[in-house]
């Protein structure tokens, strides 16, 4: 047997061993009784997502053939341009996403790079053929032949991940203005883009400011910009792959198609292999550059002496607060550090919220409350993971602190729910220029969605804490949970809104006082937003440790 | 069998490693002390081609760490500071990966002795997530010698280690050096490594204090009595057993280790 398939053989047979033991972990975490209303909830939502699936193919008309092509082709080229701006922003990853237990034994065995490409290219086959059924289950109805569509699909979702990979590497070996520079033009093309899908939602919507109506623009407006002449150019690679989901039989032209889309998954599957050499090779020459520099006295260098150390940095000084005031100094260094990032993931929000009165002179702050609430909910956890979601490898420091649950809980989720009460108020105050609320819906909207701010970080923490995983967790189990959780917070917001119309038809038909129409709701808000923190605190006083934390791979 | 000449490493605009050479022959082991951000760890990992050098030679066998790297992986073993290991996988399935990816013929034979000798026996099927951090740190020395390197780094290995590990692990240290392996061995529990190393290489802020035998170390300090000392004269520190043999230094300043 040659090295390299021997190699090939002794990785997959780990890799076997480590799912095997996965499954079993991850059967008796589910089968455990003390998650077992947290797995009966995930059940229900499951099975509810299965249905939804099923009834929506019933009765979906199949889609036009050469729209489905130019949708595939431009949701992937915009997936490819996601995947640069977030390898412009966010810290370097370790090479290639391998953990700190494959670069020690697997990267610095004696095997070549183009086996440890291949390696991971491998570990990231299996779920990208289950994400690859999902999708293709959905599109089932559109083609000619489903085992075509899957293995495009595979193929696409494959050159994607290439893709990905070939973002992070370039953006690593980058540094101060190649990045700077890196940073500016993907942010330029990710607002191009932006720019266009709300000015098509704009003018799809027609004056609409029914939320349903909206939503549809939105999506009408999404598939008109992927399908535009320049997101066409950008998904070049993956026309092969398109051409051979929607082919209409076997023939010569179909295996042209289907080998053309292996020839660009191994093209792809090469570039990383290449640009990884090219990214050492780039990273050294600019460091040795920089030494070039330092010893020339035209940089300055900082060694671990006492001479050069830099200035202290302290933390922000706040009250104790039974242990909340140092944890919110602490958090506010992220706050801080990630500030652009943060501004960033809120300015898409924002334009969102402020969409209806774009769309609609008669819109009011009540539209742009319903979709503050929405942003609120669904947007802004994820872009403000400063909470018990990025401490998960410190569990056991947080755990040692002499810290209440509920302190700690407040600590944590305090300061990203300040941030999102602070998001809503400039689009509050942005949506009063726009219209002339009365002060009673200010009042209302404002003591309400802040509220509902807590409330939303208080559930996605315990949540969390129900199901934890590392901050950079991949795979189907990720992609399911992520699917779950929306469903279930969507279906949270609609119980939301109908509570809502309800209590305030009431109010009209007892004609109540605003006062208490308002107050009801603000209590109501703030009412849920203190049972979600104690419901938090629980779970973080029930986490145990041993048990809970999600281990590193 | 190691040669190091002129290393320099670059993070950002802090310069971690300077001008830093040193040789080691067959059979020779190195103690790497220095206070702690001094180096130590990073020149360790630019020899085992973990990270690229900013500048300098690094060779390992005659093979250059950078050009060579496949070769120079074969022949070369490091064991991190509380290594990382596969939380899935169990300690014998550990050793049967090493023994994939290295080569090692009829590595079964092999691996129960290793794990014997560790004390691993009883731990074969247990997953690397249950291991305390001495068993973690057993585990990857035995990975490390399963495939029997001529280089060892091992970096800071005697934390977490109960007395009859650490016992046992100088000891092998001992025999493979006897055997040809070139050691380099990074502690701050110098009381422990003195009685095996034949080197000492001294680091401070990134560059090199002293480099040579023990025994001229401590002819160039031939005022202290412990390689402990010799370290504290070699960065101009002050021990506590230094002072309480020199009358006049003031009593005050053996409540702690204190710049000069």
């Amino acid at each position: 047997m040659t090295n390299a398939l021997r190699v090939a053989k002794t990785l997959s047979t780990m890799s076997m061993q480590m799912v095997r033991t996965r499954a079993r972990r991850s059967a008796s975490r589910f089968l455990s009784p003390r998650r077992f209303l947290a797995t009966l909830g995930a059940i229900l939502f499951f099975a509810l997502y299965v249905v939804n699936g099923i009834l929506v193919i019933l009765t979906r008309k199949p889609a036009d053939l050469t729209e489905l092509t130019l949708w595939l082709g431009g949701a992937m080229a915009v997936y490819g341009l996601f995947h640069f701006v977030r390898a412009a922003w966010q810290e370097p990853e370790s090479r290639l996403g391998l953990s700190q237990a494959e670069s020690l034994w697997i990267a610095r065995a004696p095997i070549s790079n183009r086996l440890l490409v291949g390696y991971r290219f491998a570990g990231i086959v299996p779920s990208t053929v289950i994400k690859t059924l999902l999708i293709a289950t959905i599109l089932i109805c559109d083609v000619q032949s489903p085992l075509r569509l899957f293995v495009a699909l595979v193929i696409s979702m494959l050159v994607l991940e290439a893709l990905r990979m070939i973002a992070d590497r370039w953006s690593a070996s980058l540094s101060g203005d190649g990045r700077i520079a890196l940073r500016t033009a993907m942010t330029a093309i990710a607002i191009a883009v932006l720019v266009q899908v709300i000015a098509r939602t704009v003018a799809s919507a027609s004056g609409s400011v029914h939320p349903l109506a909206l939503v549809n623009a939105f999506s009408i407006a999404s598939g008109e910009t992927a399908a535009c002449e320049t997101i066409q150019w950008l998904s070049l690679p993956w026309w092969p792959m398109t051409q051979f989901a929607i082919a209409s039989s076997w023939s010569f032209t179909t295996l042209g198609y289907g080998v053309l889309s292996v020839f660009v998954a191994v093209a792809a599957i090469v570039a990383v292999i290449v640009l990884d050499r090219w990214s050492s090779w780039h990273h050294e020459w600019v460091e040795g550059d920089r030494l070039i520099a330092i010893r020339r006295g035209t940089v300055m260098s900082h060694s671990n002496s006492p001479r050069t150390a830099r200035p202290r940095q302290s933390l922000w000084r706040l009250p104790k607060w039974t242990g909340i005031g140092p944890l919110l100094a602490r958090q506010w260094i992220g706050v801080v550090r990630y500030r652009g990032t943060i501004f960033i993931s809120l300015a898409l929000p924002a334009a969102l919220s402020l969409a209806p009165l774009m769309t609609s002179p008669e819109a009011g702050l009540l539209h742009v409350a319903a979709w503050l609430a929405v942003s609120t909910f669904l947007l802004a956890p994820p872009a403000l993971r400063i909470d018990f979601r990025r401490d998960i490898d410190r569990v056991w420091l947080l755990k040692s602190l002499p810290i209440t649950p509920l302190a700690m809980t407040m600590g944590q989720i305090l300061l990203p729910s300040l941030i999102t009460i602070a998001f809503q108020l400039v689009v509050i105050a942005l949506a009063c220029m726009l219209s002339s609320p009365s002060s009673a819906t200010i009042a209302l909207v404002i003591g309400g969605l802040s509220g509902f701010a807590l409330f939303s970080f208080a559930i996605e923490n315990a949540l969390f804490l129900t199901f934890p995983h590392r901050p950079k967790q991949e795979g189907l189990a990720m992609m399911v949970r992520a699917k779950l959780m929306f469903l279930g917070k969507g279906l949270l917001l609609a119980i939301f809104a109908g509570v809502f119309i309800a209590w305030v038809s009431m109010c009209s038909t007892l004609q109540w006082n605003v006062l208490i129409l308002v107050g009801g709701c603000v209590a109501a808000s703030w009412g849920i937003a203190a049972i979600a923190v104690a419901m938090t605190a629980r779970c973080w006083r029930c986490f145990e440790m041993r048990l809970d934390s999600p281990l590193g791979h | 069998m190691i040669q190091v000449h002129d290393l320099h490493k670059l993070y950002d605009s802090t310069l971690a490693v300077a001008g830093v050479s040193f040789s080691l022959k067959p059979g020779d082991i190195c103690g790497l002390v220095g206070p702690n951000g001094a180096g130590k760890t990073t020149t360790m990992r630019s020899l085992a081609g973990l990270i690229a050098p900013t500048s300098g030679e690094l060779l390992v066998d005659g093979l250059c760490v950078t050009q060579d790297a496949i070769e120079v992986r074969k022949r070369l073993a490091y064991v991190p500071d509380d290594p990382p290991l596969f939380d899935d996988l169990t300690v014998g399935q550990h050793l049967d990966l090493i023994a994939g990816l290295y080569d090692v013929r009829d590595h079964q034979a092999k691996s129960n002795q290793l794990m014997d000798c560790f004390a691993l026996t009883p731990k074969v099927n247990a997953l690397a997530s249950s291991l305390s951090r001495g068993m973690r740190q057993k585990l990857a020395i035995c990975c490390s010698y399963l495939y029997d390197p001529k280089v060892l780094l091992l970096d800071e290995p005697l934390t977490g280690l109960d007395p009859p590990g650490i016992r046992g692990l100088l000891e092998s240290i001992r025999e493979r050096a006897a055997n040809g392996c070139t050691i380099i061995l990074s502690s701050h529990l110098l009381a422990m490594i003195e009685n095996i190393c034949t080197h000492v290489l001294v680091m401070q802020a990134g560059q090199v204090e002293f480099f040579g035998t023990t025994e001229r170390l401590r002819q160039r300090h031939p005022e202290t009595i412990t390689l402990e000392d010799a370290y504290f004269a070699a960065t101009n520190q002050i021990s506590f057993s230094m002072t309480t043999s020199l009358p006049h230094v003031p009593l005050m300043m053996n409540a702690a280790v204190v710049p000069q």
